[in-house]
């Protein structure tokens, strides 16, 4: 009889399992732990992290560590990810020409048409038939400018819409004998230039603007020929969805969406080569990939954001490995098209368009990870024979069929951070795996970029928890539409806002986006990656490629703890006739635990009663 | 129809100031930033109350469910909410030191109460009306910077 530890580090967490072994082929599992790793995968400082999880395991068993029989280590598959954006289109204003911004509260309805001037101009022109759009800088009171507006305004001048640069619009508005449509906390006032031909447009509440959204009424208002209009498009574009607009026209305007050239990604197969530029989009490089398929290397071109990733991981990789960075190559990437909102060069009110961008993931993956070299100094550590014992798909395998209710032909999938793997043990006990770019760090960066946050650890707190929104100061209505009550009042800087509900509590999110967009992005974000990268991976390994072959999938490892997650994979997997669902590892530990169960049995199954 | 509009059942859905001893030039900013908000508003002289009791007897009476308080003589200004416990409003000022502006995000508080709209804690940027070089220096020394950067950085794009 003897104790065994079966070690999983993985690039997250550590995993233990703790079994007592009688006989060959019989443990019986008496207790498990999970700590964060400590360090990168591999490396010696894993130790720290190992030997925490084993106390935290042997602590309620009462028995000591030198009581243990053998540790047991994975032999770590070395995968690391990296991901990257590389934006392709942006709009670029050189003279001013239009703001489009959602002032919360714009005044005034309805479309003016005029020359722009300065509201202390008012007082120098006469009447006639011509029509005007005021400027009403910061420097000026509310009181004073609608005074203003009202004697020109009995002066007989025709003043159909305002540019105010505080958020001044409805007290304006609402001093004027004439209302007109005016917007308001347009912050660069100064840079409006004066005496040209401008419009304003307001829309009612709960509405958007219609007719500076599109080219045709731009082209109406501004007399524009078919080459202009043609320019105007992406003012249009970046204005539609806004409840005020102004668009102004200056002689020498120019607006134009630029393509940014991002270099280009060289495929090389075990057949040909194939070169597809980054801009082309996320299709047309998935494409090539799975034309030049199985993949040998992938290169980026030197310069860009995808070139600096592929360096970087390949250097990280190098050092872990002690290989020159000559040997590790890239070998599979993902690519998804994305939206990245970015604040227009020369914009007047801080606005935003969307840009076409394109994220990137990449994946190494060599032979061996140094982790004799761990095993030595972890014995060293805790004086107990520590062996690499198994190789980790094989494990995770075995560990999974510990869910009841699974037989093979069953295929494992885990949704890790840096890359997707699967394997697939088939009814002959035969055991393939692979390993895909793209997984949970490259959901965040997707999440992150969307919605413009530039923030990592808040992109990761969303893509990780549902989101509410505070609704009154005592309740929360869940992204399911339930409703929360709560006995305390809630903070004031929660109060109206779309919360992500943490595990520290709800953290307020900046954006006045709709929780429905939020949501509805971090799903997307979801589905490009994870239900995209399951089917890559599943076609893979499965019999002949073909997924319906495969009558068990199971999620292992802490993406299978999702909230959402395992239902995409399930109901994209539901067509193939597959059952699939979250592994629970001896039927206790759910997803968790699989390859350091998967240790202890594979050691049982050669035990011999001498060795003990 | 004209029911009996006496004070105490006087119901309509405004956001109702109640004020002792403080001159309208002292209330307009908090007018004011309801009006923005699109909120409609009143203010009630009365004869006596602390301004944090003021505010809840002001949010308990309007439908709207918001209220403000406003003492003169104590110097402080409160904004209450019914469902709040009557020690404990949402937030105080005291008027003495607080400039204009601080009055007007009060009162856009009170209507973004309302609304249920995610409420203002940071002053908005000055344009230099009223005090304006301390404006800039003292209290929006951080976006003034960064506006300064931004302007910069823009610039050197174009180059």
């Amino acid at each position: 009889m003897a104790y065994i530890a079966g070690v999983d580090v993985g690039n997250n967490t550590t995993e233990v399992a703790i079994a007592q072994v009688k006989g060959k082929g019989d443990a019986r599992f008496l207790s498990s732990a999970m700590v964060s790793t400590v360090g990168i995968k591999g490396t010696l400082s894993n130790v720290m992290g190992i030997i925490e999880a084993l106390d935290q395991a042997l602590k309620p068993l009462e028995i000591k560590r030198k009581d243990l029989s053998v540790v047991l280590l994975n032999e770590a598959t070395p995968v690391i990810g990296d991901i990257a954006m590389e934006t392709i289109t942006e709009t670029v204003i050189t003279e001013s020409a239009m703001i489009g911004h959602n002032p919360s509260t714009p005044g005034g309805q309805g479309l003016g048409l005029g020359r722009t001037i300065g509201l202390h101009q008012l007082d120098s022109i006469s009447a006639n038939e011509e029509q005007w759009i005021v400027i009403i800088p910061g420097t000026v009171d509310f009181r004073a400018a609608a005074v203003q507006l009202n004697r020109a305004h009995s002066m007989g001048l025709r003043i159909t819409g305002g540019i105010v640069q505080k958020d001044d619009g409805v007290l304006i508005n609402n001093r004027l004998h004439k209302p007109i449509p005016m917007v308001d906390e347009v912050k660069y006032i100064d840079r409006v230039p004066v005496q040209m031909p401008a419009a304003v447009e307001v829309a009612g509440p709960g509405r958007t603007i219609e007719k500076l959204s599109n080219p045709y009424d731009i082209a109406t208002l501004f007399h524009l020929d078919p080459e202009q209009t043609r320019q105007i498009v992406p003012i249009a574009r970046a204005l539609m969805g806004t409840r005020s607009a102004v668009v102004i026209k200056t002689p020498k305007g120019d607006i134009e969406e630029r393509r940014i050239p991002a270099g280009k990604i060289t495929l090389i197969g075990h057949r040909q080569k194939a070169e597809v530029p980054v801009e082309e989009g996320a299709d047309a490089i998935m494409a090539k990939v799975a034309e030049v398929y199985p993949l040998e290397e992938i290169q980026a071109e030197r310069g860009t954001n995808v070139g600096g990733m592929f360096e970087q991981v390949r250097k990280v990789m190098a050092d872990l490995t002690d290989q020159p960075v000559s040997a590790v190559r890239v070998q599979d990437i993902l690519a998804v098209d994305t939206l990245k909102p970015q604040q227009v060069l020369g914009s007047l009110a801080g606005e935003y368009a969307l840009g076409n961008a394109v994220g990137l993931a990449a994946m190494v993956e060599t032979h061996k990870l140094p982790m004799q070299r761990l095993a030595r100094k972890l014995e060293e550590e805790i004086m107990v024979p520590t062996v690499v014992g198994g190789v980790e798909a094989e494990m995770a395998i075995r560990g999974a069929l510990t869910t009841p209710g699974t037989k093979p032909p069953m295929a494992i999938v885990d949704l890790g951070g840096g890359s997707t793997d699967a394997s697939l043990i088939t009814e002959a006990c035969e055991i393939r795996s692979t390993h895909l770019a793209g997984a949970g760090d490259m959901v965040t960066l997707l999440i992150d970029t969307e919605l413009g946050l530039e923030d990592r650890e808040l992109a990761e707190n969303i893509k990780k928890y549902p989101l509410a929104k505070v609704e009154t100061l005592f309740h929360m209505r869940h992204e399911d539409g339930s409703v929360q009550f709560f006995h305390e009042p809630l903070d004031p800087r929660l109060f109206g806002r779309v919360v992500v509900l943490g595990e520290n509590g709800p953290i307020p999110l900046e954006t006045r986006e709709l929780l429905a967009k939020i949501v509805a992005v971090r799903q997307q974000a979801k589905k490009k990656v994870f239900v995209r990268n399951a089917l890559r991976a599943l076609e893979k390994v499965a019999p002949a490629g073909n997924i319906r072959l495969i009558s068990f999938v199971v999620l292992v490892g802490g993406s299978g703890l999702d909230f959402e997650i395992p239902k995409m994979i399930s109901d994209a997997l539901f067509e193939y006739g597959v059952v699939t669902g979250r592994a629970n590892v001896r039927g206790i530990e759910g997803p968790r635990n699989a390859v350091a169960t998967g240790l202890v049995l594979a050691y049982a199954e050669g035990w011999i009663e001498t060795n003990g | 129809m004209a029911e009996n509009s006496s004070m105490a059942d006087d119901r309509r859905p405004v956001v109702r100031i109640m004020t002792l001893q403080v001159s309208a030039q002292e209330a307009m900013p908090i007018l004011w930033g309801l009006e923005e908000e699109g909120i409609p508003a009143e203010i009630q002289e009365v004869s006596g109350g602390g301004a944090v009791i003021l505010a809840k007897q002001a949010a308990d009476m309007s439908p709207l469910n918001v209220g403000i308080g406003m003492n003169g003589a104590e110097g402080m200004v409160a904004l209450h909410h019914r469902d709040l416990p009557a020690e404990k409003p949402l937030f105080t000022l005291t008027m003495k030191d607080v400039r204009a502006v601080q009055f007007r995000i009060l009162g856009a508080n009170a209507a973004r109460l309302v609304k249920g709209e995610p409420l203002v804690f940071q002053e908005p940027l000055s344009y230099g009306e009223v005090s304006h070089s301390e404006d800039l220096l003292h209290n929006d020394s951080n976006e003034f910077v960064d506006l300064i950067v931004r302007v910069v950085l823009e610039l050197l794009a174009k180059e």
